[in-house]
């Protein structure tokens, strides 16, 4: 007898809802949707609030709103707006936040890392290419990486103007790349090749290869050259 | 056995001439495996070390297998974790993965075309390893041979060490996970001690 392959479904939901899990071809979100159990899926979009209770695979994924991953979230592209929380780590080719949050219980491992807003890793920060525009709070327990730029966002200076205290920092325990910008970063140690340290930096020990950069309005306790 | 020998991150890339941009992507990549960072605080702060012994020879490999093999083959090359490859008899034998000799003694009953799998495989090829070796006879082979086939799967997908020792000409094997630390009376000779991983990796490349 010949058994027929279930082909990949698409799903869509609007409006209030609650599904099962599985494999689908396309997801798309709108509203406020609860998926229940490991979800795989070419492509994930939202727009509004989801929670997944379970493991998010998708190949490219869309987010305007809300979403909480009660697992892991692997994903090849990921374009994030809003606030995503995840509960384990996170992994895949490029990352995109414009605009929100992105908070990771785990790690974070991608190979391209773009923030605009906020980022939360509990556990490792690691791409090639790290691009943090900050607006707002952030924290990694370690950043590792190749090319690692951290920035205030430029909307933040607007913020600064209603916000009395500054919120705009990023604090680390360690970060390791081989070239290294910071700018409003509070960090332990920081080692590379190349490091700059901006203004606003507050660097326990920096140990450096080639060359260091260091702005007059940022302090580092330590400053070590190694050969 | 020696307390493992470690070697800092930071004299590992000068060692090795690598950047921290590749480091950080083969770990991404799991070419390196996260049990090997070991962390340790220092007095300049928390540093990340690893096993001298084993990331020095990865290293090489990955360097040097880069530039044919995309990092995602790689991985599937370098895991750990045993992978399906199975082969029939008379290939392994043609591409000379495991001797005649071997086959002959212990697979005499199957015909030419029997496909083995990975583990069978691993099983003669690891007795093949040992008998050429000459550390232990063709009979000693048989019992490594069960062994390997009766206990060899509740290993699966962690480090394993082969151990052989034999006291008063007796012969006894063992597998124990690894990291093993293991002192025997007097009288105990040591005959053979190895990692089953690396066999792993070495069949994994031949097989490939």
């Amino acid at each position: 007898m010949a058994m027929s392959i279930p082909s990949k479904g698409n799903l869509r939901l609007v409006g209030e809802t609650t599904m099962n899990g599985g494999v689908f071809g396309r997801v798309s979100i709108i509203g406020d949707s609860r998926l229940i159990g490991r979800t795989q899926c070419d492509s994930f979009s939202c727009t509004g609030n989801s929670q997944v209770e379970g493991e998010l695979a998708a190949g490219s994924m869309k987010v305007i709103g809300e979403l909480i991953v009660e697992g892991d979230l692997k994903a090849h592209t990921a374009k994030l707006t809003g606030e995503i929380r995840v509960q384990g780590s996170s992994q895949g080719d490029r990352l995109n936040v414009t605009g929100g949050m992105f908070h990771v219980e785990g790690n974070c491992e991608y190979e391209q890392i773009l923030v605009r807003g906020m980022i939360v890793a509990k556990g490792l920060l690691s791409a090639d290419r790290i691009d943090l525009r900050l607006f707002g709070g952030s924290t990694a327990s370690e950043i590792g990486g190749g090319h690692i730029l951290v920035k205030q966002s430029k909307a933040m200076s607007l913020k600064k103007l209603f916000v009395s205290h500054d919120f705009g920092t990023l604090r680390a325990g360690t970060i390791e790349g081989d070239v290294i910008e910071l700018e409003h970063t509070i960090a332990d140690v920081v080692r590379g090749n190349r490091v700059t340290i901006g203004p606003g930096c507050e660097i326990g020990r920096v140990e450096y290869r080639d060359d260091l950069r260091l702005s007059k309005k940022a302090k580092a306790a330590k400053q070590v050259r190694i050969d | 056995m020696s307390e493992r020998e470690l070697i800092s991150k930071k004299d590992l890339l000068e060692m090795t001439g690598i950047s921290y941009g590749q480091l950080y992507r083969w770990k991404r990549k799991q070419l390196i495996p996260e049990d090997w960072f070991i962390r340790k605080s220092t007095f300049t702060g928390q540093e990340t070390f690893f096993p001298k012994e084993l990331i020095l020879p990865r290293i090489d490999k990955i360097v040097n297998m880069k530039d044919d093999l995309s990092l995602d083959e790689l991985a599937d090359k370098l895991s750990p974790f045993v992978f399906d490859h199975p082969m029939r008899k008379d290939e392994l034998i043609k591409r000379n993965i495991v001797s005649r000799v071997v086959l002959q003694r212990f697979g005499e009953n199957d015909p030419d075309n029997t496909v083995y799998s990975f583990e069978q495989i691993l099983a003669f090829y690891t007795v093949d390893r040992l008998l050429q070796s000459g550390s232990m006879s063709l009979d000693e082979g048989e019992l490594l041979l069960l062994t390997l086939k009766e206990h060899g799967e509740k290993f699966d997908g962690r480090a394993c060490e082969l151990i052989f020792i034999r006291k008063m000409g007796v012969p006894v094997f063992a597998l124990a996970a690894s990291p093993v630390e293991l002192y025997f009376e007097s009288g105990t000779k040591v005959v053979f001690q190895a990692s089953m991983t690396d066999y792993i990796q070495q069949l994994k490349l031949k097989l490939t």
